[in-house]
């Protein structure tokens, strides 16, 4: 199963690593959409079919955390699983973002480190070895 | 001067140029081989249980090698002065993000701004600086200076 992705970070760099990780790691990806904070990625959200969402936490005009919380809250887009990726240390901000059903991913991170959170989280390990 | 902080900073910014663009750096208090060398700063303001701002002047020399080692790109493969400038600041996102929970503890939540980028020295007073680390790369050099508006969490 091929997976349209949403990759939500305000550093194209960063999010052209992401990208670039999860084709070395062999995630079997579909469409690709990108956005530079979280409101444009509730946005992109409105306008795309999307399987996984992976997310920063610091960004302009919407954070991370903030368009989790309305993901959670929207009928449509409350069960999309979500990776965040970020330089986050703090295990207060980790904890809530786990309590609203994110998986974490520090940065910086390795090509195993974003596909078996991938895998764990979508069920796709199971299909693949 | 704050040694401790100081080491955090050295120890903080190795590990993640290593892991990020594969590319090591080393402490290194003897800087007059790059006084005159050309340089970008970039800087990003945090707020939490203190505020401040990390700023990082990085040798123009080793900006390529930073962003095209970040995007895996090949030695011949093109890449933008956008993308070099995106990368650095990237990078300083990342080391402020480590840091600061080294510092204050893994309990302490901070806010960091998107990072801010000027051509040439930092221009305000880096003796304010709570602390600083000096690293040589490769190709050039890399100078932090934490900056906190009150005392730095023991």
């Amino acid at each position: 199963m091929a997976l349209n992705v949403l990759i939500v970070d305000d550093s194209k760099v960063m999010r052209s690593m992401v990208l670039k990780t999860m084709k070395m790691a062999q995630v079997p990806l579909g469409d690709v959409i990108q956005a530079g904070n979280g409101q444009e990625g509730l946005d992109a959200l409105d306008e795309n079919w999307i399987d996984l969402v992976l997310v920063d936490i610091n960004m302009p005009v919407m954070n991370g955390e903030e368009m989790i919380r309305r993901m959670r809250a929207a009928q449509e887009t409350a069960d999309i699983p979500v990776v965040v990726i970020s330089t986050e240390g703090s295990e207060t901000r980790i904890a809530r973002l786990k309590e609203m059903g994110a998986a974490f991913v520090h940065k910086p991170f390795t090509p195993e480190e974003i596909r078996d959170t991938i895998y764990s989280l979508t069920g796709l390990g199971e299909n693949h070895e | 001067m704050n040694e401790r902080v100081a080491q955090t900073l050295v120890d903080e910014t190795i590990d993640t140029l290593e892991k990020l663009a594969f590319i090591f750096a080393e402490s290194e208090d003897d800087m007059d081989q790059f006084a005159d060398a050309e340089r970008i700063t970039v800087s990003a303001d945090f707020s939490g249980p203190c505020s401040g701002a990390l700023v990082m002047e990085f040798g123009v020399d080793g900006l390529s090698e930073l962003a095209a080692n970040m995007l895996g790109l090949d030695e011949d493969e093109p890449i933008s002065e956008e993308e070099q400038r995106d990368a650095l600041k990237e990078a300083l996102n990342i080391i402020c993000g480590n840091v600061l929970p080294a510092i204050a503890g893994s309990e302490a939540v901070f806010s960091i701004a998107s990072p801010l980028l000027t051509e040439g020295p930092y221009g305000g007073d880096t003796t304010a600086a709570k602390a600083v680390a000096r690293l040589t790369l490769d190709d050039g050099f890399i100078i932090l200076y934490l900056f906190s508006d009150g005392d730095l969490p023991e």
